[in-house]
């Protein structure tokens, strides 16, 4: 099957474009790139170096966070594959296993470019010269497009993996500073943990597709005649008694038809006296409560990197208004749903505390809990002053993005909102840093945080 | 958080003045892209009455009962019991219900009968709205999501929750179109009962019975125009 296509996509191509032309455009693109490369001088006054860790940092998240935006299936499944389902019982593992290997293998393709492209672009910035990017982008795509698969098909039990890709770029990001500092970056080490990761991710990814079909792929990358006659073949089959009782459709049937709609992680009442505030703070944290156990996780791990990045000392200047960026990002899960459209009599203070209490309360927890634990990456900034830092921009950041939304009329999940917010509680505390150090950078933003939710409409 | 008027503080005593017992429009005029929908509506609703609205399809119905609202911009003035409808105190003054109606996903019917009673202030609305889906028969649907259920049954789920909390002025948009007859029964006997104890229902509607059937009064709507209130 694999060289029939092969086949057809060489005589496509050929129809379409002309191998000639392919090959005259390959030719001078790579011709640029390599006269891009052997032209490219270091900076006479390179970047300072502690900024090179938090910049890869952020680019990592920001690569892994977009995966939450992505709306197209991982993979396509066609014809053929929906009649091997439905003519079952070939597993799912065996019908998706030969284009998931090529989803992969492309995606660590174009990670390695990336990598690359961030090797000779730090060689230029911060004058160091990092091989192991090649090998370190690799796997974070390899990671991004096992993460795409894995939030696509919602399998709860791929969390260990998440987990435990969490707790490593947690790891990477605590060695990142010490490790440049002394110039010894050990690409060899990091290229082969690098490799050994990638592959594991891979093999997990493969092995969660287990006998479930991935239900959501027939919806999205199967048209109507197609999923019809998957459909017609399954009855036909279950007349002829051959289909089994837990097979691939019924799996699929069952999935689609399992609504019945009962709660089933609930919060009591919040007490009477608490009035408005405490109704629009109760539906916050039950938003919170049910969200997904995936979204949880990552959200944890996302604000444990905030944390991280602080204590690491990187308090004041451009970091901290890039960092922003982060917090909006993260204040679009923390911040409760709003009553839109419904016409209610929230007065400002209650709608919008509300909304933000429960993400602040998650925050100053998480945040209290790792400065006990002593989660430092030893950098200048005491653990209890990197928690209040977190807090207070995170605070910020949820307050700014409740009032942009709310004053716009657009969901807070909207990327222009909470980008907004982000960049605007980023630039406050970068002028915040200007006054003075760590306490001047959290009271002014804790004030402008209560100033704009008490003052403002 | 202001105290949301009930019925009977809508009727308005002596004390609060003719105008707090009272929903009045003056020269309203709604557009949409440069046309007028809505053209110069001048209509007063006094205390304890059910109005129906009446007109073709298109004449400005719900366009109406959502300025009302305070939910579509709009020249002229709207006074709901000498509030104006966007503000807090009007907020408060009355509870909508869309043809389609709006229901929060992320909470379970029985969670919208508590954070309604949070958002209006007012504790006792909870065990009313309770009361109402037990008499709309979903008092055993009460910890599902509203997103499961049949358009009939979120329409129910909506007027308990707008029956629950028990404002002053009750707008409703084609209220009856998809409910069961037992259903309807339980909302005729509502409206009854509120216009009764003088608060005010303003709904739209195409069936001739129900003028008789909800002694109402009657406001045709044709063209963006109004007339006088009638019956």
């Amino acid at each position: 099957m694999f060289r029939r296509r092969l086949g057809r996509g060489y005589h496509w191509v050929g129809r379409t474009f002309g191998w000639s032309t392919v090959l005259y455009l390959v030719f001078w693109i790579a011709l640029f790139v390599v006269g891009g490369v052997q032209s490219a001088a270091p900076l006479a006054s390179p970047v300072p170096v502690r900024v090179l860790p938090i910049a890869l940092d952020a680019l990592a998240l920001v690569a892994l966070a977009s995966v939450a935006l992505q709306r197209t299936p991982p993979v396509v499944v066609g014809r053929a594959h929906a009649q091997l389902l439905g003519l079952a019982p070939w597993p799912a593992r065996r019908v998706l296993r030969p284009r998931l290997l090529g989803y992969f293998v492309s995606r660590v393709l174009v990670g390695g470019v990336v990598g690359t492209a961030a090797w000779l672009l730090v060689s230029i910035l911060f004058a160091r010269s990092l091989p192991a990017l090649v090998a370190a982008g690799a796997a974070l795509w390899a990671l991004r497009s096992v993460l795409a698969v894995l939030v696509y098909e919602r399998r709860p039990a791929a969390l260990p993996l998440l987990l435990v890709s969490s707790l490593l770029a947690a790891a990477g990001v605590a060695s990142g500073p010490a490790g440049f500092r002394q110039g010894a970056a050990a690409p060899a080490l990091a290229a082969a943990g690098a490799a050994v990761f990638a592959v594991a991710a891979i093999a997990s990814a493969l092995a969660s597709q287990g006998d479930a079909y991935p239900a959501g792929y027939l919806y999205d990358a199967t048209v109507v005649s197609e999923f019809r006659s998957a459909v017609f073949f399954a009855v036909m089959t279950q007349n002829a008694g051959a289909l089994r009782r837990r097979g691939p459709l019924a799996r699929t049937r069952r999935r689609r038809g399992r609504r019945s709609g009962r709660a089933r992680l609930r919060l009591p009442s919040p007490p009477a006296e608490y009035g408005a505030l405490g109704g629009v703070a109760w539906r916050s944290a039950l938003n919170l409560l049910r969200a997904p156990l995936l979204m949880k996780l990552a959200l944890l791990a996302a604000l444990g990197y905030v944390y991280a990045t602080l204590s690491a000392g990187v308090v004041g200047g451009l970091p901290l208004a890039v960092l922003g960026l982060a917090a909006g990002f993260l204040a679009s899960w923390l911040l409760g749903p709003s009553a839109e459209p419904m016409p209610l009599p929230l007065d400002p203070f209650a709608r919008g505390g509300g909304r933000v209490m429960p993400g602040m309360v998650v925050t100053a927890v998480l945040f209290v809990v790792l400065s006990a634990a002593g989660v430092n990456r030893g950098g200048s900034v005491s653990g209890s002053e990197a928690a209040l830092l977190g807090f207070a921009l995170l605070t910020l950041a949820m307050v700014t993005l409740e009032k942009a939304s709310s004053w716009l009329h657009v969901s807070h999940r909207e990327w222009t909102t909470w980008g907004l917010s982000g960049l605007l509680s980023g630039t406050l505390m970068w002028i915040l840093s200007a006054l003075g150090g760590t306490g001047a950078i959290t009271i002014g933003a804790l004030g402008l945080a209560t100033f704009a939710l008490v003052m403002l409409p | 958080m202001s105290q949301p008027m009930t019925s009977n503080e809508s009727q308005g005593g002596a004390a609060a003045g003719a105008e707090a017992g009272t929903v009045t429009l003056e020269g309203v005029r709604v557009r949409f892209g440069g046309e007028a929908v809505l053209d110069e509506v001048d209509l007063t609703l006094p205390a304890g009455v059910t109005v129906l609205l009446r007109g073709p399809n298109g004449a400005g119905k719900s366009t109406l009962l959502r300025a009302m609202a305070g939910l579509l911009p709009f020249d002229g003035d709207i006074k709901l019991f000498g509030a104006r409808p966007r503000t807090l105190q009007g907020r408060a003054a009355f509870a909508f219900v869309a043809d389609v109606p709006v229901l929060f996903e992320d909470l379970t019917v029985r969670e919208h009968a508590t954070f309604m009673s949070r958002a209006y202030d007012r504790p006792d609305a909870e065990d009313a709205v309770l009361t109402w889906l037990e008499r709309f028969e979903l008092g055993d649907r009460l910890d599902e999501f509203p997103g499961t259920h049949s358009r009939g049954m979120r329409h129910k789920t909506a007027l308990s929750l707008a029956l629950g909390v028990d404002p002053g002025l009750l707008l409703l948009d084609e209220p009856f179109n998809t409910l069961d007859a037992d259903a309807r029964k339980t909302l005729q006997d509502a409206l009854l009962a509120r216009a009764a104890g003088g608060a005010i229902n303003l709904l739209s509607a195409h069936e001739q019975s129900l003028e008789s059937d909800l002694d109402a009064r009657v406001v045709e709507v044709r063209g963006g125009h109004v007339s006088p209130l009638r019956g």
